[in-house]
Formats: structure tokens, sequence, C-alpha cells
């Protein structure tokens, strides 16, 4: 008998053998650089020599630094940004897009269609109609309205958001497309039944669409506000986090540091302030999962 | 019968020009010379003229870019359906032990950033900064836990009878797989296949710190370096631009119901 289950055991790990090629390539590209994070932050490195420990002098470099708060407050500003226009832009036209008979797919496409241009083509798109002397610009001054003035990127302050508004042409389609998938399946029945009586637009969507689109809604801002905290490739393309920092996220920031700035032990402990965000992040939406029953 | 026109179709019009505009306004400005340019930022060429793209090709080094991307991105393509078919089907099919604990983990290590700084490290060390394998082990391997995933969800709905009754006639699992899975799950396949092709001829992330000799950019990076090269010749840019878009471009409109249906389940799923 024991012969038998110990035959079948070994039968059974062979399953082993088909997990195998892909799990070396997890361990080479995930499991090993997730331990080196937690060491590189801990060394000094100029990216080329072997890393030297140097216990948590980055760690102080990182609270005297104040690009790095800089660039913590842009991500906040990204997460902000992302959660609310873009979020509602696109559960406006879902929910367009479900009422409509003809033309869903097509629509769907147009926007998507954005996401798949390479980001650094649809930055320099971009860059072109911001620019001050053609593009949108051009054509307010031939209106004969040149007194508005679309600022783009030359005022410090105001160019994140007009990176942002580029990031979200690029990216809103997918959330339409998740959004009105989730919204196909909700029961129609219900809304049927409230404007039988007498429910308005607005609380239809308020008191039946919104609460069965709610699993899809939490995933969709917890992956947005995660993917807010790694902004990266518009920023890098369009600004490359200048000027004078002003556009900075931690993901530019330490990417330059590391690459460029010959700086990689602390733009590691960057990163891992980064990783950090995003654990706590994952513990809050596991904790409202849980303990407040948010079904997903 | 008079067609009544759906006042939603306005509302839902303007957001797809809002996403066709700045496209349609890259191809047009591909066909204009400088001089027109500057003189017709946004509007249809007068004269149209195609010397942009002969003169981006040949500056913008478009003919190596090519070559690097499409090795980069068919050896990504393939090696991550097979890896990823082989695990999702040994989870699926067969009762490997510690299949779940797997699966959980594989769950958690999707949701955290990846680590860029120590996989720069590892591609310094092992020597393969400019070299096409230093972008795609981690191509292959940061996609493996979501492709298994996603593989491993369609595959669950495949019947377990139909292996059941193949490794009855004496058919191994190696052939199970390739004879019966691979074929039913090929939509599945298909899908990984898709975003897989998109993500790594658009990634700059990695290839822009790894790639970094001239002759081994791949398209994406080429054009950041062909935009700083000619930053003052528009024509010339938004001929590269086209040049660099255009193959995901064409996959795209040849396969976008199977894009869209791919993102939608993506999206249900997970």
């Amino acid at each position: 008998m024991a012969e038998v289950k110990k035959r079948s055991r070994l039968k059974n790990a062979r399953g082993w053998l088909f997990v195998l090629p892909g799990l070396l390539f997890h361990i080479f590209a995930v499991a090993i650089p997730a331990v080196l994070s937690l060491y590189l932050p801990f060394t000094e490195w100029n990216g080329l020599s072997m890393p030297t420990f140097n216990g948590l002098d980055n760690f102080k470099q990182l609270f005297h630094d104040s690009i790095v708060g800089a660039a913590f407050l842009n991500n906040i500003k990204w997460a902000l940004f992302w959660v609310t226009v873009p979020t509602l832009f696109a559960f406006f036209l879902a929910y367009l897009l479900n009422k409509i008979k003809r033309g869903q797919t097509v629509y769907q496409s147009i926007y998507f269609s954005t996401s798949i241009i390479t980001v650094t083509v649809a930055g320099q798109i971009w860059l072109w109609l911001y620019n001050p002397f053609s593009g949108m610009n051009f054509y307010l001054d031939k209106a004969g309205v040149g007194f508005i003035d679309i600022p783009g990127l030359t005022i410090p302050s105001l160019s994140i958001f007009f990176v942002l508004i580029a990031d979200m042409w690029k990216g809103f389609g997918g959330n339409v497309v998740w959004l009105l998938a989730a919204m196909t399946q909700n029961d129609k029945s219900l809304e049927e039944a409230a404007k039988i009586d007498g429910a308005g637009r607005f609380r239809i969507i308020w008191n039946i669409i919104l609460p069965q689109l709610r699993p899809t809604l939490v995933i969709v801002t917890m992956l947005t506000v995660l993917n807010s905290f790694g902004a990266f490739e518009m920023v890098y393309v369009m600004t490359g986090g200048g000027p004078a920092h002003a556009t900075e996220t931690l993901s530019t920031y330490y990417y330059k540091l590391s690459t460029t700035g010959r700086q990689a032990g602390y733009g590691s402990m960057v990163a891992l302030l980064q990783t950090f965000i995003a654990v706590v992040l994952i513990a809050v939406y596991g904790y409202l999962r849980k303990k407040k029953g948010w079904d997903v | 019968m008079r067609i009544r026109p759906n006042w939603r179709h306005l509302p839902l019009l303007l957001a797809a020009a809002f996403s066709l505009f700045p496209m349609i306004f890259l191809f047009l400005n591909a066909f204009k010379k400088k001089s027109e340019i500057i003189k017709n930022p946004l509007g249809w060429p007068l004269r149209w003229t195609t010397d942009n793209f002969a003169t981006a090709w040949e500056k913008g080094h478009y003919n190596v870019a090519y070559l690097n991307t499409v090795a980069v991105t068919g050896i990504t393509v393939i090696l991550m359906c097979v890896v990823c078919g082989l695990a999702a089907y040994g989870l699926t099919f067969m009762k490997t032990p510690g299949g779940g604990v797997f699966l959980a983990y594989l769950f958690v290590t999707m949701s955290m950033p990846i680590g860029f700084i120590p996989i720069f490290f590892m591609t310094v060390k092992l020597g393969l900064i400019d070299n096409y394998w230093g972008v795609i082990i981690p191509y292959v391997g940061g996609g493996f836990a979501f492709n298994v995933f996603l593989l491993r969800a369609f595959m669950i709905g495949i019947p377990k009878d139909l292996l059941e009754s193949a490794t009855v006639d004496g058919c191994n699992q190696a052939r199970a797989f390739f004879a019966i899975i691979l074929p039913l799950a090929k939509p599945a396949f298909t899908v990984v296949a898709l975003f897989t092709t998109l993500s790594s001829w658009n990634e700059i992330f990695l290839s822009n710190a790894i790639l970094q000799s001239d002759g081994m950019k791949t398209v994406s990076v080429a054009y950041l370096n062909f935009t700083s090269k000619y930053g003052t010749n528009w024509g010339l840019m938004a001929a590269g631009g086209v040049l660099t878009v255009i193959p995901m471009i064409m996959l795209f409109l040849s396969m976008t119901k199977k894009f869209v249906s791919g993102l939608q389940e993506g999206g249900v799923k997970f």
C-alpha cells in the first residue's frame, strides 16, 4: 500500500517538470531581484563595481532628500488624478456604450487603440501639440483667441498635469473596456424595475449600477493607484522628470540615479520606498476585503 | 422608416475624436515637407511627400532596430507561450504537490512592482548588457505569473475526461499537452501571444537601460534617440514615429476583436 502511495506521489511530482522551465525564468527575473532589492538599498554602489555594505546611510539620506518628497507628492497627484478624471470619464463612456445597440466594439477598439502606441511616440505627439509655436496654440492664435494660451510644459508647477493628460489619452481605453464588460453582466431587470417605479437616471446609476459594479471599481481603482506609484514611462519620455524635478516621480528618480547618476545603492533605497508603499496599499486593500466584506 | 439618431453617439464620437486626432495628426505630418509643417502644423498636407520615410529609415537606422525588435519580441513570445503553457498544464491537469501554494505565491509576486535596479545589477554581473537575453529573461520571467493565471483560467474549462481517456490509451503527459490541450486552448494562447508582442515591442523601461549600443536598440528606444537628434525636423520625426508604431497598428487592425475580448476576459477574471 505504502509502495503504491509513494509511487503515485513520485508520479505527481512530475508535474513540477512542467512548471520548471517557467520557474527558472521567474527565479531570475522576479525572485532573486526581490531578495536583492532588500540588500542593495543598504549598500554604496555606483552601478558598475561590487556593492559595499554601508548600513543605514542611504536610509538617512532618503529623509534629507527634498527631491524624494517632491517625487512622492507627484506620485500622489498622479494617483488622485487617475482615480478621478480618467476613471469618471471611462465610467461615463462605458455607461453610454452599454445603452447603445450598435458600434460597441468599434468604439471600444478606438478608445483602446491609443494604448498600443509606443510611449516614446505618444509622448512626442503630445510634445508637438503642446508646443508654444505650433500645435494647439498656433490655431488658437489664428482663431483670434491668442490670449487663451495652453501652457503645456512651460510652467513647471502645471507641467505634471499636462503630462497626465497625455497619459490619460494613452491609458483610459482599457478602463472603458473593463467597466463595460462588468456592466453588461449587471442584472438588467433591476434597472427596468427601478425605471418603472419612476427612478431618475442618476438615482439608477447611484443605487443600482454602482453597487453592482463595486467589485470591478475597487479592483480598477486599486490597480490604478498601484500603477500611479510606479508612474514612469510618459514622464521619462516627455520631461525626463524636469524642469528642475517639477515632474519627477519616484520611478524616474531612481531610474536616473541608478543608470546615469551612478548612485545605484541610494536609488535602490528610493525603489524600496516605492515597494513599501505598494505593500501598504495591498495590505489596506486586503483588510478592506476581509474585514469590511468588500467582495471581489 | 426614419432613423432616429441616438444622442449618446455625440459624446462617444467626441471621445473617439480625442483618441484618434493625435494619431491622425502624426500620420498627416509624416507626409508633409519641413517647410509646410511650420505654416500648417495640424492640417491636411497640401503636397504629399514620402521623402520623410526614406530619410527617417536611413538616419534612424531602422533596419537594425527592426531586426533587434523582431528578434527580441519573437523569442519572448515563443518562450512565453511554451513555458507558461507547460506550467499552466502542470498546475491544472496534474496533481502537482504544492501546486496550490505555488499559485498563491505567484499571485502575490504579481502585484509587486518589478525590481528594476536588481535586474540591472544582475544583467551587469552576468555580462548580458547589450545582449538580447538581457531583456528576454526579465520579460518572460516578469510575465510568467500573469500568463499562467490567464491560461489556467481557460484550461480549467477543458473537461478532464478528455485527458483521462487519452492517458488510458497510452498517451503520455507531454503528448497530451501538445496533441490535446494546445489545440483546445488556442484562443487563450493567442491572447497571451498578442499582449506579449505588444508589451515587448513597446517596452522601454528595461530595454533603454540594457540594450545600450546603437546596434542593439529596439525601435521604441531608437525613436527616443532619433527625436533628440533631429528634434527640429518635424516631418522626419513624424515619419520615424509612424515607422515605430506601424507594425503594432497593423496587428491591432487585423485582430481588433481578439484584443478587445482578451482585455474583457482579463478584466473580468482578475
